[in-house]
Order: structure tokens, then sequence, then C-alpha cells
């Protein structure tokens, strides 16, 4: 038996396979994803998301209170001014991520809502106008795999540029239902 | 005395023939568009513009039918593939009790020039002069009008849809949204069109 063709013909074997597992596999279809139009007013919620650039994403979570507060202690006695400039230096140094680790952050969360089924999160995304949308669209197609349909969503326009100029960015002591106390990062914009 | 020379009958190699024909079949599966199956027809007769999606990982939304459930928008570049284009907003009427396709409709859209061009410089327009750009009058009047003939009373079942190529700004998208919330729990969410996967589990 000829070898050499005998091997030609395992690899030709290998290349038709992979090719037709390739066609078969990248059909398609269409299908809807739910947004909820968002409301303007006060609100609450456990994360931000701030698009920053294409590459560039702000997460302020719960951390992002820790990282305020110890700005606070530092450099409280500064003007209001100020004062905002070295906090949002600090959360941009501390909480921006690469957009390559945004999808496991979000699983992250992902999960943890999966484990804790009573509690109910809240993302909201800030999207600067010329972002191209289908990155709104990755982020909440994650969330919206959440077992439970406890992470709600909302997504409204705004640049890195605004936070930086939010009239105040500060960390408030909250109460909640059972009695514990907490600070939440408060930003008025 | 000469002996005959005897020379063994040359065969035809089977591996090599083998080798031949699926070099062949592999150049003509590479070479030739991919027939569409008769599902792929089904599913994607509304997306005969071949528009590129945003692609989604994960969990199936929901399929969608040929049949438009709602008021659609379509945000297209005015020069397919070209993203320097201007960007064009169609607006696809569902016809409430009766059924329309996504063709009908587009044909409609194209016939009663239900469209408008977003100027060039949107992008660098203020909120307010974004507003009042042709575009922008169009999308509200179309939404105030379908909410007067079709959302009588705040329902979670009321939805506006966007199907856009997946680099259009959200801009226009977040416009889109922020006027459907104009009507608060009347128009409470919109639905984006995206690519996903086939679900498995359906056997499709």
């Amino acid at each position: 038996m000829e070898l050499v063709s005998f091997i030609d013909m395992i690899f030709i074997l290998l290349v038709f396979f992979l090719l037709t597992n390739f066609s078969v596999s990248t059909s398609m279809e269409e299908k809807e994803l739910f947004i909820p139009t968002p409301k303007n007013v006060l609100g609450r919620s456990q994360i931000v998301l701030q698009m920053i650039d294409r590459s560039r994403v702000l997460w302020l979570d719960d951390k992002a209170s820790q990282i305020v507060s110890d700005v606070e202690d530092q450099v409280g006695y500064f003007s209001s001014e100020r004062l905002n400039e070295a906090i949002m230096a600090a959360l941009v140094e501390n909480s921006t991520i690469l957009r390559e680790q945004l999808p496991a952050q979000l699983q992250s969360l992902v999960r943890q809502a999966d484990q804790n089924p009573q509690a109910v999160y809240f993302v909201l995304l800030r999207v600067p106008n010329e972002m191209p949308y289908y990155l709104v669209v990755d982020v909440i197609s994650t969330l919206s795999t959440a077992q439970y349909q406890n992470i709600r969503y909302g997504c409204v326009a705004g640049t890195l540029d605004e936070l930086k100029q939010a009239r105040e960015i500060k960390t408030v002591l909250v109460e909640d239902k059972q009695g514990n106390r907490k600070k939440n990062l408060r930003i008025d914009f | 005395m000469s002996f005959a020379k005897y020379e063994e009958k040359k065969q035809l190699s089977l591996p090599s023939l083998i080798d031949i024909i699926f070099l062949l079949l592999v150049f003509s599966l590479v070479t030739q568009p991919r027939a569409k199956s008769r599902n792929d027809v089904q599913n994607r007769s509304v997306s005969r513009n071949d528009m590129e999606l945003p692609v989604i990982q994960g969990i199936a939304q929901s399929r969608v039918d040929e049949i438009l459930k709602t008021l659609m928008f379509e945000i297209v570049f005015q020069q397919p593939q070209n993203t320097q284009s201007p960007r064009m907003v169609y607006a696809l009427r569902s016809s409430g009790n009766d059924s329309i396709t996504y063709e009908r409709a587009k044909q409609q859209a194209l016939r009663d020039s239900l469209f408008a061009v977003f100027p060039e410089n949107f992008l660098s327009l203020s909120n307010m002069d974004f507003e009042q750009t042709p575009a922008c009058r169009f999308i509200r009047n179309e939404i105030s009008s379908f909410k007067q003939k079709h959302f009588f009373k705040p329902a979670f079942s009321n939805f506006i849809e966007i199907r856009a190529e997946k680099n259009v700004e959200f801009r226009i998208v977040q416009y889109i949204m922020s006027q459907c919330s104009a009507y608060g729990d009347t128009i409470p969410r919109v639905t984006l069109r995206t690519l996903s996967g086939r679900d498995r589990n359906r056997g499709l």
C-alpha cells in the first residue's frame, strides 16, 4: 500500500470534515433581545458600567465605595472640585478593566446572582453616543442569562467626562432593611 | 532464446483516486456558495438584506417570526457595507390584526417613503439639534402615531423593535429608546434583533 497516498487521504478527510463542520456550526438565526426603556428618575444601582472607549470599561461596584472613602480620608480637605478630580482619578486607576476582561466579570456577576435568587441586582450601563451599539448588546445578552432573571439592567447615554464633571461624588452611609449600615457611592450629576 | 519482457500491468492507484475525489469535494465546498437549508430560508427570509446584526452567544433569546408583531425601526447604512455612508432609518409598520411580513412591510416603507436619513455630522450635534433632525422627527412621529393606534394602555406586551447594523452608533438606538420611555409604562421595552446560534435542544 502506498503510505504517502494513505497519509494524504487521511489529511484530506480531516480537512473535509473540518470544513463541513464549520459550515454547519456557523448557521445562525435571528432572535430578539428585550431591553427595558430608560426612566429619567433618580435611581440606585449595584453596578455602574461606564464605557470609556472600545477597549476600556469603568466598573463601579461596592469596592468603589472603599476607594472613594480612602481618597476622602486622605485629601478630604480639598475643595469639592479638586476632591472630585482626585476621586475620579483614583476610580479610573483602580476600577478600569479591559473590554476583554468584561465577559468574565459579567459571568462572575451572573454566577453571584444565580447563587442568591432572592437578591435583585441592578446594572446601569452608560455608553458614549459614538459607540457601536453591539457593545451594549454584548453586555446585556450576558446579563440576561441569569437563571432567576434577577439582574435588572438599563442603558443610558453618558461619557466618562460627564462622570468627571459630576457635581458630587462621595460615599454616604445607608441602612438596609436588616439594619446593616454600609457605605454607598453617590454620584450627583 | 530471448524471453518476452513481462511488464506488470499498471493498475489504478486507489488512494490517489480517493485523494483526487476529496480534493474536488473540498474545492467545491469552498468555492460554491453554501446552499441554504429549508430552515435557514424560513428563519432568514426576514433578513434578506443580510444585514450584519450583533451576534450574541449563550442562551437563546426569543426566536423571531416572519410576521411583524409591532413597529420596527430598521437602521442601515445608505450604502451597504460602507460604514462611512449616512445612516438611514426605515419604519416598518405592522398592521394590528392583519399579519404582514417583514418583506411586505419593507416594500410598503419604500413605496410610501417611510424612511429618513441622519445627517453625516449627527454625532457632533447637541442633543437639541439632534432631536430636530428630520430623522429624529420621523422616529418621534412614527412612535407617536403607532402608540395612538395600537398601545391604548400600559402593558408589558407593548414594545417597539429595532433592527440595526451592528456598527450603528448607540446614539440612534438610545434616541428610539428614549422616545419610547417618554410614554412611561405604555411602551416599557424595546427589542433588539440579534443573531444567535441555533438551539440544539429544539432539534433545528
